[in-house]
């Protein structure tokens, strides 16, 4: 990996795991309202989980390689209850389980991911027109 | 393109002016600087290969694609003032008075 590009290469880790983080939003939003969630029960909200990256085999100290993600978990909290008698997946009391997924808490959640894409964008245009400062240097 | 490779490896410079006919000192240099200019056209097919893969429609970021032709251009940008410094430094020593 070229030591110049590598602060470049860490802003791009970062627009990656907002990528990720935007496809869970987008995913908990379409399936707000699901019932048959993958197994057995209704959908349950899922939450992309980052780890700082280090490079382990770097020699001097500086091993920093920005974000990745390590996997797509699922939110634990409760289920809502719902009365609807009429629906096929109600259980013998009438309530229908709805998925954990509060869609306000989406959209906010989408907000921070959409300024945090900007942000690293942002710090990568930095990080560009320093390099190219450092090129007019005895010019 | 790697800034700590090229002012580590311009301390064999010192070889060019030595007045004995060091034909390996001159080949080094010749050697050293298609390995960088090797290097700048590695990233720029890189580019290309990137955003054919993009368009192409495989898994392919679409921040990896600018952020691979940013860097292609970059790269280009400083073989232009490393060969420009060069020529300056070529031109100096040819307005030497013998």
């Amino acid at each position: 990996m070229f030591s110049a590009f590598r602060s470049m290469r860490i802003s791009s880790s970062g627009l990656s795991a907002e990528r990720l983080r935007m496809d869970t939003i987008s995913s908990n939003i379409a399936n707000a309202n699901t019932t048959r969630g993958g197994n057995g029960g209704p959908y349950r909200r899922k939450v992309a989980v980052f780890q700082e990256n280090l490079d382990q085999f770097s020699s001097n100290g500086n091993n920093l390689m920005g974000v990745k993600a390590v996997g797509i978990e699922e939110d634990q909290s409760p289920f809502q209850k719902v009365y609807d008698p009429g629906n096929p997946d109600a259980g013998k009391d009438g309530y229908v389980s709805m998925p954990n997924v509060n869609v306000l808490n989406e959209m906010a959640d989408l907000i921070t991911a959409t300024r945090a894409y900007e942000a690293n964008v942002t710090a990568m245009n930095s990080e560009k027109s320093m390099f190219l400062k450092a090129l007019e240097i005895g010019r | 393109m790697e800034i700590n490779g090229i002012s580590s490896k311009f301390t064999d410079l010192s070889s060019i002016g030595k007045v004995s006919n060091n034909d390996n000192g001159i080949e080094s240099f010749k050697s050293l600087l298609t390995d960088q200019l090797n290097q700048v056209n590695q990233l720029q097919t890189n580019s290309e290969n990137v955003s054919a893969d993009f368009i192409n429609g495989k898994d392919t970021d679409i921040h990896q694609v600018m952020l691979s032709a940013e860097e292609a251009k970059m790269s280009i940008e400083m073989a232009v003032q490393i060969r420009n410094k060069m020529v300056e430094a070529y031109q100096e020593i040819n307005r030497m008075q013998l």
